[in-house]
């Protein structure tokens, strides 16, 4: 076995150059006109996207007969400033579906495959970091807030946002080494999930396709617009946050 | 310029990663060039989208097609945002099938199996 050992490696070596050759011939190919390198954003899906105008009921036209997207104004077909989260949250929104799928499926499976173990006898942690532990706590609370009502502003979102809110959870698990809002978690988990479906069923039901807007997108770039946005990266907020502390309670321990 | 860097660096990350998954046998190490694949693959489809000059894509002033767009591709984000997330979720529950097999064989290595004949 060890004998093969630089023979395995300079076999993984030659493979992975080959790869890599090919990989590179692939997307500087020009053949078919165009290559990935070369595409103008014009020439791209995005383009529609970053000028609103997917659907023909959501296109807006200025005297000349051109699209253009000024901030302010109303009656935009979707009301996101962030394009990222106008995607995700709107545009593509099955996909960000599944992929809450793929994640409950896996704290699911967390759950399901750790088994119980006996835990060992862990120190207790020190006065100051049990008074600074709540303390931090709230702050990063506050800022996780911050993160998922501005999703549709700034970077973040309910995916980071969700992030920190569950950080929040770990530091207080591994502060007082106890984990007793595991079955608290699992319920909020399941109910932003059915709140997240009841969204796509009810755009479903009144605009036609699953995930479509249904509620006002508001004036372009205000604090309170896009009300479809807030509540989807309100409900993924709570189900990244309650998903993420529960594999980590998980992982800590009982 | 700025594209074929990005390139470059995703290019060497991917193969770091996938070195490690072909020549390694501890698993934790497999599972961290699985990650380090992933990340060049992140790498690799944010720079598929990138302008030389342009800026995130985030409405501050007007925007029209006559005047020209300068933003980044917005797309790839959206696509790399959702990977992210599969990664850790993948991730957590591989480090969970590690630790079963850790508590069975003892081991974090490939074991033959032994069939008794």
């Amino acid at each position: 076995m060890k004998r093969n050992e630089p023979l395995i490696n300079l076999f993984g070596l030659i493979l992975i150059i080959l790869l890599a050759v090919f990989t590179y011939l692939a997307l500087t190919d020009g053949r078919q006109g165009l290559t990935m390198l070369s595409a103008d954003l014009e020439q791209r899906v995005s383009y529609s996207y970053l000028l609103k105008n997917v659907t023909a009921a959501g296109r807006t036209e200025n005297q000349h007969g051109q699209a253009e997207v000024i901030p302010g104004r109303e009656g935009y077909e979707n009301g996101a400033v962030n394009i990222v989260t106008a995607i995700v949250t709107d545009y593509r929104m099955l996909d960000t579906f599944g992929e809450i799928l793929v994640l409950f499926a896996a704290s699911a499976g967390v759950s399901l495959l750790m088994v119980e173990r006996k835990r060992g006898k862990a120190k207790e942690a020190s006065e100051i970091v049990k008074t600074a532990v709540p303390i931090i706590m709230l702050f990063a609370l506050v800022t996780g807030f911050y993160i998922i009502s501005h999703g549709h502003l700034t970077p973040g979102g309910g995916f980071p946002g969700g992030a920190v809110i569950a950080s929040a959870f770990i530091l207080q698990f591994l502060a007082f080494q106890k984990s007793s809002r595991k079955k608290a978690f699992k319920i909020l988990e399941s109910l932003a999930g059915i709140g997240l479906l009841s969204m796509g069923l009810i755009g479903l039901y009144l605009e036609g396709s699953l995930f479509a807007n249904f509620l006002p997108t508001g004036p372009l770039g205000a604090t309170i617009s896009a009300a479809g946005i807030m509540i989807i990266y309100a409900l993924i907020g709570i189900k990244v946050a309650a998903e993420l502390s529960s594999i980590s309670a998980d992982f800590i321990g009982e | 310029m700025e594209t074929m860097l990005f390139i470059l660096s995703a290019f060497s990350l991917i193969l770091t990663g996938l070195f490690g998954v072909l020549t390694r046998k501890n698993l934790v190490k497999i599972l961290l060039s699985l990650n380090i694949l992933e990340t060049g693959i992140n790498l690799l489809v944010v720079s598929l989208g990138y302008f030389q000059g342009g800026s995130a894509p985030i409405l501050t002033n007007s925007i029209s097609a006559a005047q020209g767009i300068n933003f980044v591709d917005p797309l790839p984000h959206a696509l790399v945002l959702t990977s992210i997330v599969i990664g850790l979720g993948t991730t957590a529950l591989a480090l969970t099938l590690i630790l079963n097999h850790f508590r069975s064989h003892r081991a974090l290595e490939f074991v033959k199996l032994e069939v008794n004949e």
